[in-house]
């Protein structure tokens, strides 16, 4: 995996506001005015947020006649996720295992 | 950046709870027994240096020792090594003047407490922090990322 795009898709998901817009998109498309209402934002904003989304891949746009639709491209969260469930797994294995080395040795035998 | 937290309570006292990150025989018992070929390198001291490799997994790590307090905390800087990766990189074009900063360095950042004399906490949390390559184009369109980020601060947002 590409670190950089780590990083990015990490980057898109630290602030308060684009996780809050995440979720909201994890329930299905929306338009622009109910991102800015999710966030409690400005539409301005709300555009700024949805353009970083939008670079790493996270959110994709479509026109819908007169409306923008906004929906999650759930593949954008995959290397952060992947991270997060390799280390986590990493850590997880060997901690279990230095209990139970630690546990044999202390064991009177 | 994001931090994975774990935290396990583990057999054994503060001491040898912390000696099991810090003395390479010790180490080498549990961290990849999986991975017998696995070559440990230790040097715990602030500056020294850390590494595990499994050559037939092709899998491993090597890092700097950045924090050495014994025995409630230890932390490390940790890159990923893999040939594979490392060849894949190269077919990228990743022509890199400094290796780690292109690789991504991680950090590893663990807090030993004492909840009896015969069971110890241990906290780790192992971050991916951002690091990138100033001069190729990847990194130029990560500082331009990232400064459009500081411009959407949400202290500053309206």
């Amino acid at each position: 995996m590409v670190k950089s795009q780590i990083d990015h898709a990490s980057l898109a998901i630290a602030s308060p506001v684009r996780r809050s817009i995440i979720e909201r998109l994890a329930l299905g498309p929306a338009s622009m005015t109910d991102l800015a209402h999710v966030g409690h934002i400005s539409l301005p904003a709300a555009d700024k947020h949805l353009r970083l989304l939008g670079d790493a891949g996270i959110v994709h746009k479509t026109k819908a006649g007169r409306v923008t639709e906004l929906r999650l491209a759930p593949a954008g969260l995959e290397p952060v996720e992947q991270w997060v469930r390799r280390t986590t797994l990493l850590w997880e294995g060997a901690l279990d295992r230095l209990d139970a080395v630690l546990a044999a040795e202390r064991s009177p035998r | 950046m994001t931090t994975v937290r774990i935290e396990r309570e583990v057999a054994g006292s503060l001491a040898d709870a912390f000696r099991a990150f810090t003395d390479v025989d010790v180490l080498a018992r549990w961290w990849w027994p999986h991975l017998p070929d696995s070559v440990y390198r230790l040097d715990p001291r602030p500056g020294g240096s850390i590494s595990v490799r499994s050559a037939i997994a092709d899998i491993g790590f090597h890092g700097t020792f950045t924090t050495v307090e014994p025995p409630t905390r230890l932390a490390f800087t940790w890159i990923w090594t893999s040939a594979a990766i490392e060849e894949a990189r190269d077919t990228a074009g990743g022509s890199s003047v400094d290796e780690d900063a292109e690789q991504g360095v991680e950090t590893v950042d663990i807090v030993f407490t004492a909840v009896t004399e015969a069971r110890t906490r241990v906290l780790v949390s192992h971050t991916s922090t951002d690091q990138l390559s100033q001069t190729d184009g990847v990194g130029q369109g990560w500082n331009d990322v990232m400064d459009r980020l500081a411009a959407l601060d949400p202290t500053h947002e309206d």
